[in-house]
């Protein structure tokens, strides 16, 4: 008998044969848990509740008006965290904890796909704006998309980290200017040519950052953009494949050359084409369905704003599709937190969150190649993504800080399937098959059966414990 | 990197692949050989490992190759590298290379590996002018190219896959191909069962009891998942997977393993690699492809700051692991390669800005080492590609074909590289 047999038969032990098949159809779809899927970090019981009182679509249009959200909880949280021993380790923990605790869900999901969208690495830039830039995309997140690129190539953490930092008139540095239009915009097939990295890289001499004194660790980095005519190439440029050219102005007037190029960038059909594919694949699914691209493309397009064309991509018709609800895979920073709020993990010291990335695989701010990490859901699957998850979050979840009491509920007085129900619930919103229904029942219910009846919550904390982690391990639970 | 699918041969699991493939054996006679083209031409001695195999390392962002193995004896490079060029062995120049031959001379930061290139009968090659054309300058599109092998193919499998797809027939092993890192790098990408972990020691399952395991497997390996999405579908492979390389590689205690002849590996990531690939191909496991990555060569600025650092932990790695490999390195081929070698002028940086032509190491099996392959175009501005960057004129991908033909045992080289007619360099 063979080993996959061996667990076959195991599991007609565990839920009697013969097996039940998966119903037939589709179920209808539950709109509120799956925006709350996309738009959040997973829900919590706040934006559980808020959602439920005033339906998707009104929560939607409130999360796309960020600042009429009360967020002072978040931020005097923020303000009373001890110094971090540096601008690096500061940038890295509030990245996390804002995106865990922040109500401004949406806004902060957008600042997840910009701060990968304009990758920078904290390993080479040593947190020289990071901080600075987390609080800057998220305000820019819903806003039009010129003024986030404009920012992107002048964050300082930018500038140092695609070498625009070191780029001299004599033989300019092609790093920002080549992943500038093949990664923040045009995309690679998006019509630039090998002349026009070389015209670019020379638009963009000149750009650099300045260090002021050292400050205290917990002071915003004192680095800030300047121009230097001195180190400007002087005169115009010629992008043949682009079929743009410069007039090339003179003196302080230069830096002008760099934002006019980055405004036309910002409006090219191949940036928008770009642009909006990547935010369908992030909020919809990996192929998501043309239809539905084609249509907030040409929202996009004639908006040039991000935050309409999220809102196009929630309202599209094909948005609600079983070939999308919970049909994405989480990359390793979205399960850690989506962990984080299922099950209002209290965040005693927000320092071990870098922490707990980094044992993930996927280091907050240390993705050191400029494309960022992958968002195809496949990246996220193999064994080198699995592993850390079910050793680290899921094996540790019974010693973190969780008020289980209040998340178990009036199952815990209920028996297995109840407790199972709730904790599935929680975890994955009960979205799984009902063979592992039934299988999680029996593992709770054979670890209770020594127990007795009506064991205390106390007896049965350890089981259900278990339980989440099981569950927290299992496929769906990676998935969103 | 971009990576099109984790996730291992949707609807069919990897025991179920195993059982076909040994279906396969028993019923070798009515089935399609290996064309005669793909019968082997082993050249090394008997093999000491149970079975060949090939260590790529990919050296990502671009590595110098001008660096690396320097053309000191080339005047052009001098005169275009002011700052940053290395000098001729004896030159007053302030970083000196080594000799390799009258033209080319190894970075200082390569010792072990030279004094491997200067003995008798050495395993230690280089290709230079390596690449392909036409050639392309972004990282991401010229990684894609190197590990697939095939141009104008969207989604293309990996070569590795294909080759393993190609000689599906000659091992029954569970694992053929695996990657010391995260993801599944492109060149395993493909139908052919790869798998991806970052290291041994990852292979475990923490929980407070034994049922937890049970169970989670029970429910994994059960569930029909005909029907769900690619994404869901990946989720279940990626975690049947992980159970089975617990179990598979269980055997192998990285705490215990003492490496042979007196290696010590660096804590270097890629020398920590290096040494897991050996307990590895120590572990009688039919393991034949490891892929490690060694990232961080997109040297725009301070070349002379920063080659020592990325050449010295390849050094020592390499090293050690050839050490600690001994005699068995007759039976493994080390392929170090990058997916594009940099402009031959340096930038205002002292660094260089991305190339054409780059440069392959070579260790281990038959390799004919101590000597520079393929051809050399020189640095001449009229023999540059676009008048910057060093030709490609040796094709990567004959490199490859030849260790599957000459040191793997056979391929089928329309299978790995179509379009293609297989043109041996003599590397082997």
């Amino acid at each position: 008998m063979s080993y996959a047999t061996t667990r076959r038969e195991l599991m007609r032990r565990l839920v009697g044969a013969p097996l039940p098949n998966q119903p037939a159809g589709n179920p209808p779809i539950d709109q509120a848990r799956h925006v709350l899927n996309r738009a959040t970090f997973g829900p919590d019981a706040w934006s559980r509740a808020r959602i439920a009182a005033i339906g998707w679509a009104a929560w939607l249009d409130e999360q796309l008006a960020p600042d009429g959200i009360d967020d002072s909880v978040m931020t005097a949280a923020l303000l009373a965290m001890p110094s971090a021993n540096n601008q690096k380790n500061r940038a890295r923990r509030e990245y996390l904890f804002r995106c865990a605790r922040s109500r401004r869900q949406l806004q902060h999901r957008m600042l997840h796909f910009l701060s990968n969208h304009f990758n920078t690495d904290a390993a080479k830039t040593h947190g020289v704006s990071e901080v600075y830039d987390t609080t800057t995309y998220t305000r820019l997140a819903l806003g039009s998309f010129v003024e986030v690129l404009l920012w992107s190539a002048k964050s300082p953490a930018m500038v140092v980290y695609l070498d625009s930092q070191t780029s001299l008139p004599s033989a300019p540095n092609e790093n920002y200017a080549r992943e500038l239009m093949e990664l923040h915009t045009l995309g690679v097939y998006g019509g630039f040519s090998e002349p026009d990295v070389v015209a670019a890289a020379k638009i963009f001499t000149g750009w650099r950052v300045q260090f002021g004194p050292a400050l205290p660790s917990n002071e915003p980095s004192s680095a800030r953009f300047v121009f230097l005519p001195f180190r400007h190439v002087q005169g115009p440029k010629v992008l043949p494949g682009l079929g743009y050219s410069t007039p090339g102005y003179s003196g302080a007037n230069g830096v002008r050359e760099g934002e006019e190029f980055l405004s036309f960038l910002a409006v090219h059909p191949s940036t928008q084409a770009y642009i909006t594919l990547k935010l369908c694949q992030y909020f919809v699914a990996d192929v998501p369905p043309v239809g539905l691209v084609q249509r907030v493309q040409q929202v996009f397009a004639s908006t040039n704003h991000l935050g309409t064309a999220v809102r196009a991509i929630f309202h599209d018709p094909e948005f609600f599709t079983p070939q999308t609800t919970r049909e994405k895979g989480q990359d390793s920073i979205e399960f850690m937190l989506s962990t984080l709020r299922r099950l209002e993990v209290t965040i005693n010291n927000a320092n071990t969150l870098p922490t707990l990335s980094n044992v993930l695989g996927q280091p907050v701010l240390g993705e050191s190649v400029p494309t960022g990490t992958p968002e195809e859901s496949a990246a996220w699957q193999g064994p080198g993504q699995v592993l850390p998850r079910w050793n680290s979050l899921a094996a540790q979840l019974g010693t973190l800080p969780i008020g289980w009491s209040a998340l178990v509920g009036s199952a815990s007085t209920q028996g297995a399937a109840a407790i199972t129900d709730a904790m599935l619930q929680l975890i994955v919103d009960g979205d799984v098959p009902t063979t592992t229904r039934l299988g999680l029942e029996f593992f709770l219910s054979n670890r209770l059966a020594p127990l007795g009846t009506n064991p205390s919550f106390a007896a049965q904390l350890p089981h259900i414990k278990d339980l989440a982690g099981l569950i927290l391990r299992l496929p769906e639970a990676q998935l969103h | 990197m971009s990576s099109k699918s984790n996730h291992e041969q949707p609807g069919m699991d990897r025991r179920t692949a195993v059982k076909i493939s040994l279906a396969a054996v028993g019923a070798a006679a009515i089935l399609p050989r290996l064309p005669a083209e793909a019968i082997a031409r082993v050249k090394a001695p008997a093999a000491r490992l149970p079975n060949r195999a090939t260590v790529v390392v990919f050296e990502r962002g671009g590595w110098d190759a001008l660096q690396l193995f320097a053309p000191t004896g080339d005047p052009n490079y001098a005169l275009k590298r002011p700052t940053t060029a290395i000098g001729a062995p004896g030159s007053a120049a302030a970083v000196v290379g080594l000799p390799m031959n009258a033209t080319f001379s190894m970075h200082p930061a390569l010792p072990g590996l030279h004094a491997r290139w200067s003995q008798p009968l050495s395993r230690l090659a280089v290709v230079h002018a390596l690449g392909y054309t036409p050639y392309h300058r972004s990282h991401f599109e010229s990684q894609d190219l190197f590990e697939t092998g095939q141009f104008g193919v969207v989604n293309a499998d990996g070569w590795i896959n294909r080759h393993l797809q190609a000689t599906a027939a000659i091992s029954t092993a569970p694992v053929r191909a695996l990657a010391l890192m995260n993801a599944r790098p492109r060149s395993m990408d493909g139908a052919f069962p790869c798998f991806a972990f970052s290291s041994i020691e990852a292979l475990q399952f923490q929980a407070t009891q034994p049922d937890v395991r049970q169970y989670l497997e029970a429910i994994v390996d059960y569930t029909p998942t005909a029907g769900f999405s690619a994404a869901r579908v990946g989720s279940y492979s990626g975690m049947k997977s992980s159970f089975d390389l617990i179990d598979l590689f269980s055997g192998i205690n990285p705490q215990t393993y003492a490496p042979q002849n007196g290696a010590v590996y660096p804590n270097s990531a890629i020398a920590q690699s290096f040494r897991q690939a050996a307990m590895i191909l120590r572990g009688n496991l039919g393991v034949e492809f490891i892929q490690i990555d060694q990232g961080g060569w997109d040297h725009h600025t301070d070349l002379v700051g920063n080659i020592p650092t990325y050449a010295g932990a390849l050094d020592g790695a390499l090293n050690a692991f050839m050490q600690d490999m001994g005699a068995d390195m007759a039976d493994v081929v080390v392929l170090c390669m990058s997916e594009f070698g940099r402009e031959v002028a340096e930038n205002a940086s002292n660094g260089t800005d991305h190339g054409a032509g780059g440069a392959m190491l070579l260790a281990g099996g038959a390799v004919q080492g101590g000597q520079v392959h393929g051809a050399w175009p020189g640095l001449a501005t009229s023999a540059l590609a676009e008048g910057r960057f060093l030709a490609p004129v040796n094709d990567y991908r004959q490199v490859i074909l030849e260790t599957l033909i000459d040191h793997m045992g056979g391929t089928v080289p329309s299978a790995v590289f179509p379009s293609m007619n297989y043109a041996p360099l003599g590397v082997l």
